[in-house]
């Protein structure tokens, strides 16, 4: 772009458009010959037009402001209807200098006193139920890392500072729509990460009083603070809601268990004594097996020899047949046990289960304090400094 | 650098004094505040007019346009009698505080 001269009479020309939207013409000139000394003076300091010019023009403080006052002590009407000095302004043709405009019409924003106000706050959410450990192996308690990106993105978003809006009222304050009030809280938001730490900073500027200013810091804060507390308990209510469906499987569990174990105690004739006695038949059989044993050595050679064998291998028989009838108990036996710990684990699970969203319930009843706030926002005893580099 | 509240406070005192050294102007009467005070009293120059054009409308002073040396045309403020009054009674209410405050800060120190 190519680079204009710095006009200082135009400049003052437009300064004067502008001024007359807002100061009676009675007062007018005398404003005008206010800012020609300023400007001269500070150009006899040595300083450049173009910067004399912008440090003159924010000293004599917000226009709009003055132009106020003025009127009401002089019970008169700027000169000129708002809007048709503006108008002026752009229209005043090419040799004017870029800058100029451009530093008058950042000036409107900056005439008034700014202050600051900055606010520290904690972004790594506690973990919830850190000490009760309710979810211990997922979901809610899994978000150990924080990513500040996301965060700092978070605090500064529309949807946070809605609320800041909506709890300080700074739509009407301000006397604009909603979206402009959040667009202004934008403007002067500045959010950012302490170090290395989780730990953001918000800080405020802007032309209200110091008192608003603070106010803005900290409600940006408690903003925050409070979509935290609706994410988690978000997060809690969709836990149960997921730990009612597993209660509900893990009843059916249970019940299946339970089933399974009285079926087999009631098909296998399972009684607490099944075992020994089916080992003391076992026990009887070997017995009376030993003694065909014996009576068939007594019987040697004599001509009952063979009845007695016979009577042995019968003996024998009954005696494998109770071996095996006793392995079988053992094997139902097992089968048994073995569906009844089924039925204990599920049951111990469904406890556990329980107790979890018995904790998870008391858990949404409390206050939940997700983060906290280091430093709330101070009310600043001075307006900034305007430098040069502001502009 | 002295709070806002304490510059618009001392304000009307402030012009009708430097109005008692002679007539003056907006930008001279800013200068003299801001040269008396070591520069730690700053006004927003803008907010100066108001108070003049106040103290006019209250006829404590008066205002007549000059032309200077420069060319430059100027508003120029003179105090007249009621406004002479009216310092007077500025600078008894100004003693009554500043005597008021040095009377608890010069006591000893007891705690």
């Amino acid at each position: 772009m190519e680079e204009t001269m710095f006009d200082l009479k135009e400049a003052i020309e437009i300064w004067r458009e502008q001024a007359a939207t807002y100061v009676p013409s009675e007062a007018l000139e005398e404003l005008e010959t206010h800012l020609q000394d300023a400007v001269e003076a500070r150009i006899d300091e040595g300083m450049k037009a173009e910067e004399a010019f912008v440090l003159a023009t924010h000293q004599l403080g917000n226009l709009q402001h003055v132009g106020k006052e003025i009127s009401h002590e002089l019970g008169q009407a700027p000169s000129n209807p708002p809007r048709r000095g503006m108008w002026m302004a752009a229209a005043i043709p090419a040799l004017l200098c870029v800058a100029v405009l451009f530093g008058v019409a950042c000036f409107n924003a900056f005439w008034a006193d700014r202050y600051e106000s900055q606010v520290a706050f904690e972004v790594h959410p506690k973990k919830l139920g850190g000490n009760t450990q309710i979810f211990d192996n997922k979901s809610i308690s899994s978000e150990q890392t924080v990513d500040m990106k996301t965060q700092l993105e978070v605090i500064q978003s529309r949807n946070t500072l809605y609320h800041v809006v909506d709890n300080l009222k700074l739509d009407e304050k301000w006397e604009v729509t909603r979206v402009n009030a959040i667009e202004r809280l934008i403007d002067g938001l500045t959010v950012t990460q302490r170090g290395e730490t989780t730990i953001a900073n918000a800080r405020f500027v802007g032309s209200e009083d110091a008192q608003s200013i603070a106010n803005i810091a900290n409600a940006t804060a408690a903003a925050y603070q409070n979509r935290m507390i609706t994410l988690w308990r978000e997060k809690i209510n969709n836990e149960l809601d997921t730990l009612q469906k597993q209660l509900k499987d893990q009843s059916d569990k249970v019940e299946e268990a339970r089933l399974r174990m009285l079926d087999l105690a009631e098909r296998y004739r399972i009684m607490p004594e099944t075992v020994v006695l089916a080992n003391e038949a076992v026990q009887e059989t070997v017995a009376a097996t030993r003694a065909a044993v014996l009576a068939v050595a007594k019987g040697l050679g004599t001509p009952e020899e063979e009845s007695l064998r016979q009577q042995l291998q019968a003996l024998k028989d009954v005696e494998e047949s109770a071996k095996d009838d006793a392995m079988d108990v053992r094997q139902k036996i097992a089968e048994y046990e073995e569906a009844k710990n089924e039925y204990e684990l599920q049951t111990q699970m469904l406890h556990t289960m329980q107790e979890t969203y018995a904790k998870a319930q008391i858990m949404l009843t409390m206050p939940l304090v997700p983060i906290t706030i280091h430093e709330e926002a101070e009310i600043a005893t001075s307006p900034l400094e305007v430098s040069w580099s502001d502009l | 650098m002295i709070n806002k509240d304490l510059v618009a406070a001392s304000s009307r005192p402030l012009v009708l004094a430097i109005l008692a050294e002679g007539e003056s102007y907006g930008y001279a009467i800013i200068q003299r505040v801001r040269e008396l005070s070591g520069e730690e009293m700053q006004w927003t120059d803008g907010m100066l007019y108001p108070i003049l054009h106040r103290l006019e409308r209250q006829e404590l002073i008066q205002s007549e346009w000059k032309k200077a040396e420069s060319g430059r045309r100027r508003k120029y403020y003179k105090l007249v009698s009621a406004g002479k009054t009216a310092l007077n009674e500025e600078q008894r209410q100004w003693k009554v505080v500043q005597d008021t405050l040095d009377n608890l800060w010069r006591k000893p120190c007891l705690t």
